[in-house]
């Protein structure tokens, strides 16, 4: 306010040599202040609103000075309506999506089985439960969840033999089927089928890989370097492979290239000392897709399923397993 | 092709058989007397006669029918003082090289030249977008990215909030192009934090065609996005930097010999708390470099750019939190590693006065790898069973372009502008998804894309017609690996129309035609990263290209005082369309992307209302728009939803000059919220260890239907300050420091705090659905930048 008196008090010829002092920041002759009253104004601003160029510039202040307070009414009226119309507090739920295209659960049963070729009866295995509603999953109790199961069958695809995989005694919910006495050879096919009551008929099936293979005289070990070559076989589609060591064990993982030889080049940290046996495990291609499947624990994002099965979800796959002495 | 090489040279040989050319037509260059920058929208008028012109982006100009004897030109820009010039004009047409205009001082840049010039400029091309560059740095709720900027075009839309990428006019993001200097800049965004890669204090001009572009413009089908750099300082050195608490900014103009100027611009930014907490580097930087000369009527200029991301980022500082032995295993993080860079060298030559030409050489390429992992495991011992997560992305791509482009534009008698012109690329990429524990094995393609045009601009009165016709094709790989062999692919034609009617009082008519075919796309990582910050281009090699055709309608014109109006509508015909997902890659079991073929469409209208009206300037526009993709492998192949799908958008940019020194501005967003899919359950999902004959479980979504639900409208609201430093602190560093000018910003963002925009949903026992968000506060920041 005390620059617009002095705008309003002070209005100088433009053409005066006081306007034109006033203009280089010094207040016209007539009107600097005596000494004593320096000190009050040192901290006002110097004269340039009487400056002819200025005037325009005064006259806005002035003009701002009228306005600014009405515009920040306005801005803040604004502001409060926005807020308060748009409230959505922190402990509520906050506004729901609308559906668009109807979707429904669809139940079915949930399975991992995997047929395991390494010379050794009872190691292929079946886990059977059932998918879940989102209520479901986030209960206390899930009611069903290894669902009562009819039968589960494998049957080989070239003898045509059959076999039942029993429940173990064990109550948990993550008790596995299995067979103790099979014993399923690599290259073989087999089907799959699960029978439960309230639920389709879900089936599979898998072409047991090949047992792997090292290509003959292509094996060389160092301090801190394994090379060899793998015979590769189409029936895998994927190699897990593992370096034992007396404390320890390394893993790798090789795909197929083109050709029918995989060159592996492994290095390793002297500090677990020599290597004492190389396992080689190929996994057929249910299992490579179903495990290279991204997992989406992300939210509200489309996935493709990547179940191998029919009927239901979840993988029937097969692997085969040599282990090497180094 | 040969038919339309006779064609061609039918309609060459008519132009040139033709009569002689006006007289009285004046072309030139207009630059700033001070630091020699070309200057963008400069009028150029006869006030005797009411012939006028506008300068382009390179500072160049075209007068037609100025007449015969002694006329005064004027050239007049709000930014800079009035200059006329008294020249003869003959039978024969002038070139002047160079007219120097002094600028104004203006108080605040933001308004005046923003207002005045107008914040979006629609020129005749039917959709263009033309921003000056000057609001990155007077909004500082844009925080200077170029990107942030565009999305609040009434013809963008998005599908994340986080994420950089943005769909025009129901096109895929794949679509878009973006160069800087004429060179393509690929993944122009740096990875964290989603800001372009463009350094603002560096950028002279931002153009962006959003449909019905040019015959000259190809490659891509949805947009045209041009960033010009600024050229330098002929005569003292200039810069602005902007230091903070993270890194610096910054960007200096200087003289570089006899007619030459050069520009210097950087960026480094590093997170230090990052480093020091968890133990993660990371670093974010971009580097600009030009060079410009004048050698009689040709400019030369070098351009140079190199930008680089790097992270590793890891939790294992976080597990001194955890119980010890809580976890079996555990592993957290991402890395990622990103290059950009392009070298080229442009040079634009006047041959004649209605004669120009303009060519460019230049590289460019990108380099992307992203790991990520979430993996951990924990057995209950009581139940006997684990829990298991194993969760992992890595994408590798590399994509290295070499191209050579040139066209010659003839400003011909009835007013005609005619171009010819060829370009050439050659293309190289190499891809690899899920690669994990192996070596690389990258799956690597080659290609070269060709194409030419020819197009005519006729002026007839008030009406402006535009013909033009573009053949492109794709040199795909042959067989054995081998790059760039003898396979021919087939020419496409890419006819290209659009028409402008001058209506009385100001309006104006437009419409648009125009077929395009792009031979690379794009591959989906959108719910398989968390937010994608990136594009990983995939070469189609043998397969259609993508294509579509576009109708474009509009009118446009004054509303009242210093208002304009806009209205557009517009119609895509999708034909050909391509999807390529990481997820569907990975369950293939493919290293490098699977590519699914499709197609789709999209319509809408837009509304824009630009200019000033007192202290305040800016534009608000809204927009109706829909898209739809079909796809075999979605719903059966029936049409579903796209991504980015915003039936109704509402976006306004306002600038109030409170004082002279400062500049109040608001950005506001309220648009419809994005498809999603909603999970319908969740399994059960194994993870097979073959060592131990054991398997982990982890629960996942059960997803069958993709896009089926529809999240809520989305408000964002932010306002901005900034002032010109008088007295104090910063103002006297500046002082200190050799600076002419000090700036404070100051940013309040998320206004309407109290109104949620979820970007996820979790469900909580007991509870419900819950909408996460990622801002429940409203958050303010200050910034301070000096300029010499």
């Amino acid at each position: 306010m005390r620059t617009l008196n002095i705008v309003n008090s002070i209005l100088p010829n433009p053409a005066s040599s006081s306007s034109r002092a006033a203009c280089r920041g010094e207040a016209p002759r007539e009107q600097r202040p005596e000494s004593r009253d320096i000190h009050l104004m040192k901290n006002r601003k110097p004269y340039f609103e009487v400056c002819p160029s200025t005037l325009r510039q005064a006259q806005g202040d002035k003009l701002l000075h009228i306005e600014l307070p009405r515009f920040l009414c306005l801005a803040t009226f604004i502001l409060c309506i926005s807020l308060f119309t748009s409230c959505d507090l922190p402990h509520q739920p906050g506004p729901m999506p609308t559906e668009i295209v109807e979707t429904e659960f669809v139940p079915g049963l949930n399975i991992l089985g995997v047929l395991r070729a390494d010379d050794q009866a009872g190691t292929s295995f079946i886990n059977v439960n059932r998918a879940l509603t989102t209520e479901e999953i986030y209960s206390d109790s899930i009611e069903n969840f290894p669902p009562e199961v009819n039968y589960v069958k494998i049957s080989s695809s070239t003898s045509g033999a059959e076999y039942l995989f029993i429940r173990g005694e064990d109550s948990s919910d993550w008790g596995d089927y299995r067979d103790t006495s099979l014993n399923v050879m690599a290259g073989g096919a087999f089907n799959l089928e699960i029978v439960a009551p309230g639920f389709p008929i879900l089936t599979g099936s898998t072409m047991i890989p090949n047992k792997p293979q090292i290509v003959t005289n292509s094996l060389a070990l160092d301090m801190n370097n394994l090379t060899f070559q793998i015979q590769h076989h189409t029936s895998a589609f994927e190699y897990k492979l593992y370096l034992f060591f007396p404390g320890a064990v390394l893993e790798k993982v090789v795909k197929p290239t083109n050709g029918n030889m995989i060159e592996v080049d492994w290095d390793f940290s002297t500090s677990n000392g020599l290597p004492l046996n190389l396992g080689l495990t190929a996994l057929d291609e249910n299992l490579t897709r179903y495990g290279n499947s991204p997992i989406s624990f992300i939210p509200n994002t489309y996935h493709p399923d990547g179940s191998t099965v029919r009927g239901g979800y979840g993988c029937f796959g097969s692997v085969a397993v040599s282990i090497i002495e180094l | 092709m040969s038919r339309m090489m006779k064609i061609m040279a039918i309609i060459i040989g008519l132009l040139a058989l033709s009569g002689p050319l006006q007289a009285g037509d004046v072309t030139g260059f207009v630059h700033d007397a001070q630091s020699g920058e070309s200057i963008i929208g400069v009028n150029v008028f006869i006030k005797a006669t009411g012939q006028g012109a506008a300068s382009n982006v390179e500072g160049f100009y075209i007068l037609r029918h100025g007449g015969e004897g002694r006329v005064e030109l004027t050239f007049s820009h709000i930014a800079y003082e009035d200059t006329t010039l008294t020249i003869n004009l003959g039978r024969e047409n002038h070139f002047i090289s160079s007219v120097s205009l002094r600028p104004h001082a203006l108080d605040t840049k933001a308004i005046e030249v923003v207002g005045k010039r107008t914040t979006i400029i629609k020129d005749m091309d039917i959709s263009s977008l033309q921003v000056d560059p000057v609001i990155l740095t007077e909004i500082p709720q844009l925080n200077k990215d170029v990107f942030k900027l565009v999305k609040f075009s009434p013809s963008v839309t998005t599908s994340d909030p986080m994420s950089p990428q943005y769909y025009v006019r129901g096109s895929d993001p794949g679509e878009n192009l973006v160069q800087m200097d004429g060179m393509t800049i690929y993944n122009p965004q740096h990875f964290m934090g989603s800001s372009a890669i463009f350094n603002p204090y560096s950028i002279k001009n931002v153009e962006m065609l959003v449909g019905g572009f040019d015959a000259e413009y190809g490659g891509r089908n949805a947009s045209i996005m041009n960033i010009s750099t600024r050229e330098g300082h002929q005569s003292e050195i200039h810069g602005e930097f902007r230091p903070s608490i993270s890194g610096i900014s910054g960007a200096i103009e200087f003289p570089a010999g006899e007619n030459g100027t050069a520009m210097l611009s950087g960026r480094t930014y590093t997170d230090f708390m990052l480093r020091v907490m968890m133990g993660s580097p990371n670093l974010v930087m971009d580097y600009n470099a030009a060079y410009q000369v004048l050698l009689g009527k040709t400019r030369l200029r070098f351009s140079g750019f190199f930008a680089r991301d790097y992270m590793d980022y890891s939790v294992d500082n976080l597990m001194l939190f955890f119980p010890e032995g809580l976890f079996e295993s555990f592993g957290e993080g991402f890395v990622t590693n990103t290059t950009n860079r392009a070298l080229g060298v442009k040079f634009n030559s006047v041959l004649l006065p209605m004669l120009t030409l303009e060519g460019q050489v230049y590289h460019s390429a990108s380099t992307v790898d992203n790991l990520t992992y979430f993996n951990y495991s924990i057995t209950d011992t009581v139940e006997d069973f684990t829990v298991a997560l194993d969760y992992k992305t890595h994408i590798e791509n590399t994509i290295g372009e070499n191209t050579g482009k040139a066209n010659l534009a003839w400003y011909a008698f009835w007013n005609q502008t005619v171009k010819l012109g060829f370009e050439i690329n050659d293309l190289f990429f190499a891809n690899e998804v899920g690669r994990f524990d192996t070596d690389p094995n990258p799956n690597e393609s080659g290609a070269q894309f060709q194409s030419f045009f020819v197009q005519d601009k006729v002026e007839l009165g008030p009406l402006q017609i535009k013909l033009g016709l573009r053949n492109s094709r794709s040199q795909a790989p042959g067989s054995a690996g081998q790059l760039r062999s003898g396979k021919q692919g087939e020419w496409h034609m890419e006819p290209r129309a659009s028409a402008s009617l001058k209506l009385p009082g100001g309006h104006q008519f437009k419409t648009a035609y125009g077929k395009y075919f792009q031979y690379l796309t794009t591959m989906d990582s959108k719910g398989d990263e968390f937010v994608q910050f990136l594009d990983y281009y995939q070469s189609l090699e043998d397969r259609e290209p993508l294509n579509s055709i576009h109708y474009i309608i509009g009118l446009n014109g004054p509303l009242f005082g210093n208002i304009a109006y806009e209205i557009s509508a517009y119609y895509k015909d999708l034909q050909q369309l391509y999807r390529a997902t990481y997820s569907n890659t990975i369950v293939a079991g493919e290293s490098s992307a699977l590519i699914e073929g499709g197609s789709g469409e999209s319509y809408g209208f837009e509304i824009l209302l630009r200019g000033e009206f007192g202290r305040l300037s800016g534009w608000l526009g809204y927009n109706y728009s829909r898209g739809f993709r079909c796809y075999p492998s979605i719903l059966d192949g029936e049409k579903s939803l796209f991504d980015a799908d915003q039936p109704h958008n509402l976006k306004s940019i306002l600038l109030f000059k409170l004082t002279p020194d400062i500049v109040a501005s608001s950005t506001l967003q309220i648009t419809s919220g994005f498809p999603r899919t909603w999970e319908t359950g969740m399994r059960m999902h194994g993870t097979y260890d073959p060592l131990t004959n054991k398997s982990g479980y982890f629960a996942t979504y059960i997803t069958p239907e993709r896009n089926n639900v529809r999240y809520p409208a989305r408000f964002a609201w932010d306002i901005g300050w900034k002032k010109k430093l008088r007295s104090g602190f910063g103002f006297n560093l500046a002082e200190y420091l050799g600076g002419v000018d000090a700036y404070m910003t100051m940013t309040i963002r998320n206004l309407l705090f109290l109104h949620r925009n979820p970007v996820y949903y979790f469900y909580i026992p007991n509870y419900g659905y819950y909408g996460f968000g990622t801002e429940y506060l409203p958050s303010i920041s200050f910034g301070y930048s000096l300029q010499f």
